[in-house]
């Protein structure tokens, strides 16, 4: 059984290539713009590009903060997406150039910082990371069910996520230094790679959040 | 660690993929477009770029309309270009499935819709495309699909791109286009070592040292068009030859 899934449409970043693959295996996805119509559906995803402050800004301006946080508490599980998962997080340190402060909230789903992915690192590598990389299991999870330990997925981001709770860590990858590459706490998951652009690996793993239980 | 990226060309000509040699696009590979990405995709390319050569910008709403076809199909990151140069398009073509911007002759002739267009999408989205001939012994960058020979150097042009906001480079030597000879390693090199984003080589692969060459060089990622498409699982292949060079590549679509 495939429930439906909403893909949350704030303003933020090109959803056409999720929407596609999302509807591969005959699943059952929409855009939806309108936040009152999220209650409707038994899936969440939250997507994302562009800068943290922006995203948190539209996701206000929309409306889509408020009924985000009232889907999140009816335990159906919720997926976010590269940017979509960093605004899960407590905060991130991607400011806009001009701003006074050196970090920003984000919704506090999961405890954990953003951090630009070139800060204190002793050799340097290019940012944006760009590219196929591996993922580490750090935990068995219903949504990697199929995938091999060291399977390559598709990333594109500066900035990182590092959780403050080890057992939320489902995979860790490498790029100058660990990060965390997907958690999941409760009905809340994150995945800072683009499964709707890692091929088969993705798709495997689009399916198998299509097929986890509400 | 991050995998050097296997990249799949595609050069449209009036919705039909051509063979280019030399930016000049006389013969027409006898098969479509969608064909072209499926088989692409069957065989687990890491990235497909798609270039709209058409001579004027007439084609754009078919070009459009092939790339909302291929992106229902296309898993792995699509970049598309030709004739991008205003926002409406630009946002046209991502709204159709696109997920990169190839952009070459506005870095030129509208250099501040390029910073817009990084702006308004994020810089990952903008792929600066370099041409450039060596036709009078140094190397000098060329804009219009090649036709407009400029007086700046293709690392000039490339710390230009980065500034105004590319996320990456995608560089082209218009003599090695389509000849078979390799790329021309000498202005790649210099190109990646001038700039902090990743550099995609493009232009000349016939042999899959060839594309080795471009990772020696410094390529982030390493491009071929022509080649790809007359045998069968060529890009496997390559690859292939690639990790037998101790290069990192992407476990899927080996042979």
């Amino acid at each position: 059984m495939k429930a439906a899934t909403a893909i949350v449409d704030y303003g933020c970043g090109n959803i056409r290539s999720l929407l596609n693959a999302f509807r591969v295996n005959d699943g059952e996805a929409a855009l939806v713009t309108d936040p009152e119509h999220l209650m409707q559906y038994q899936k969440i995803v939250l997507p994302g590009v562009g800068a943290f402050g922006a995203a948190m800004e539209m996701l206000l301006k929309t409306g889509f903060m408020e009924s985000l946080n009232d889907f999140k508490k009816t335990g159906k599980p919720v997926l976010g997406i590269c940017l979509g998962m960093q605004l899960m997080c407590t905060r991130s340190d991607e400011v806009p150039s001009d701003s006074r402060v050196d970090s920003l909230d984000g919704l506090n789903w999961i405890e954990a910082e953003v951090r630009h992915i070139g800060k204190n690192l002793s050799t340097p590598v290019k940012v944006p990371h760009m590219g196929w990389n591996e993922l580490r299991f750090k935990k068995n999870s219903a949504l990697f069910e199929g995938v091999e330990n060291a399977a390559d997925v598709y990333f594109v981001h500066s900035h990182a996520v590092h959780c403050a709770h080890e057992e939320d860590i489902l995979t860790s990858s490498v790029y100058g230094a660990e990060f965390v590459s997907s958690f999941a706490r409760d009905n809340i998951f994150g995945m800072q790679f683009h499964p709707e652009k890692s091929h088969k690996v993705g798709l495997r793993i689009i399916d198998n959040f299509l097929r986890m239980a509400t | 660690m991050i995998k050097t990226r296997l990249i799949a060309v595609i050069i449209l000509r009036d919705g039909q993929v051509v063979q280019s040699v030399q930016f000049q696009h006389t013969n027409v590979i006898h098969y479509d477009a969608i064909h072209a990405i499926e088989t692409f995709n069957r065989w687990s390319v890491d990235e497909i770029v798609f270039l709209d050569v058409s001579r004027n910008d007439q084609g754009r709403a078919q070009f459009r309309s092939i790339v909302e076809r291929v992106s229902e199909t296309c898993f792995v990151p699509l970049s598309v270009g030709g004739w991008i140069c205003d926002e409406d398009y630009a946002r046209a073509l991502l709204n159709s499935g696109a997920d990169k911007l190839v952009v070459n002759t506005i870095l030129h002739s509208n250099p501040k819709l390029v910073t817009s267009l990084a702006d308004r999408f994020g810089k990952q989205c903008i792929v600066a495309s370099i041409d450039f001939t060596r036709a009078s012994g140094q190397a000098r960058v060329a804009v219009d699909r090649g036709r407009q020979v400029l007086p700046s150097t293709p690392v000039d042009w490339a710390i230009k791109a980065q500034a105004l906001g590319a996320g990456e480079i995608f560089l082209n030597c218009i003599e090695h286009d389509g000849k078979r000879q390799g790329y021309e390693t000498e202005t790649l090199k210099a190109v990646c070592e001038a700039v902090e984003i990743p550099v995609i080589a493009f232009g000349g692969v016939f042999r899959w040292k060839h594309l080795f060459k471009g990772v020696e060089a410094g390529a982030d990622a390493v491009a071929a068009a022509n080649i790809f498409h007359y045998t069968e699982h060529s890009t496997k292949h390559a690859k292939r030859y690639l990790a037998g060079e101790g290069v990192r590549v992407r476990k899927e679509g080996l042979i």
